[in-house]
């Protein structure tokens, strides 16, 4: 779980057993370390002390829902972490939460149920065009 | 009626634009609906499915164990959800209804629990504003439809127990 040669990745959902599932669709899709938090707020603190490289986030989760807390992400002091990638998985497709979420620059939008094959097919996509982007800075 | 239309479509390409290149709505239970809220339709063949075990199969072929625990806690969550979006009926809290309604459906229909995740996400449409005997009468059907999904998923793992080592 603590090899730093893995990808990290914070699971931020109020539901235990979507974290239980994307976990498990994690395991199927790699290799990976994974933390997982039940609310926005404990996200925070999450990102802060583990550094993920990814985050994978539900919206409908209170008091802070996830974009709530992806604004406070994308203005976090700290300018690595403002970064992060981030995927939201959610029942919620509504127009506006797309909007929002497109605005706070999210590397995918996944709607629930989502299958393990799509899944992975986004983690992979998610991770090549993190790659390509920092090749592009390092040339 | 033709600006509306005009402005309709460059509203559509606009959000087509912004969101192609990393959408991903499972195509089979939703649809954009570009002037509102994306509404659930009909999620293919396995629509009228009390447990649809295709999302089980993908995850735990090969580990029984692992998918006995997963489908548990998943009637565990629903369970519990239930009860809390009884409750919200009882107390005519509409808000925590959506909530619940909103969980529901997304844990239902991630587990497989098809037509109680369509129930619930019906439920979350109608919670803000529909009529209390609809709501009642909501309540009643999502705990029928529960208990016959938790009998299903029971009779399911029943058959996969041998699998388990």
């Amino acid at each position: 779980m603590n090899n730093p040669q893995l990808r990290r990745i914070l699971i931020v959902d109020d539901e235990p057993f979507m974290r239980a599932t994307v976990k498990q669709m994690l395991r199927l899709s790699g290799q990976f370390t994974f933390e997982e938090a039940g609310d926005g707020a404990a996200a925070l603190n999450a990102v802060a002390e583990f550094k993920p490289d990814l985050v994978i986030c539900d919206n409908g989760m209170v008091p802070m829902t996830g974009l709530d807390f992806l604004k406070k992400l994308r203005a976090h002091e700290d300018e690595a972490l403002r970064r992060t990638l981030v995927i939201m998985l959610t029942a919620d497709a509504k127009e506006e939460t797309l909007l929002g979420a497109a605005r706070l620059k999210v590397s995918g939008y996944l709607v629930k149920p989502v299958s393990p094959k799509k899944f992975g097919e986004r983690l992979r996509q998610v991770f090549t065009g993190s790659q390509s982007a920092q090749a592009q800075t390092r040339t | 009626m033709r600006g509306i239309a005009q402005r309709g479509g460059v509203i559509l390409g606009v959000v087509k634009r912004l969101f192609e290149p990393f959408v991903q709505a499972n195509s089979s239970t939703t649809k954009m609906n570009f002037g509102g809220t994306a509404l659930p339709t009909k999620p293919g063949p396995s629509a009228d499915a009390l447990f649809d075990d295709s999302t089980y199969r993908d995850l735990f072929t090969g580990a029984e164990a692992e998918g006995k625990e997963w489908l548990d806690r998943y009637l565990e969550s629903a369970a519990s959800t239930t009860k809390h979006l009884r409750d919200s009926i009882a107390s005519e809290n509409r808000e925590a209804l959506v909530a619940m309604a909103h969980r529901l459906a997304g844990s239902s229909l991630s587990a497989g629990a098809v037509r109680l995740g369509m129930l619930s996400r019906a439920l979350e449409q109608t919670a803000l504003d529909g009529p209390p005997s609809e709501l009642q009468d909501f309540g009643t059907r999502i705990i029928a439809e529960f208990n016959a999904t938790r009998d299903e998923i029971r009779r399911f793992l029943a058959t996969r127990s041998w699998l388990a080592p």
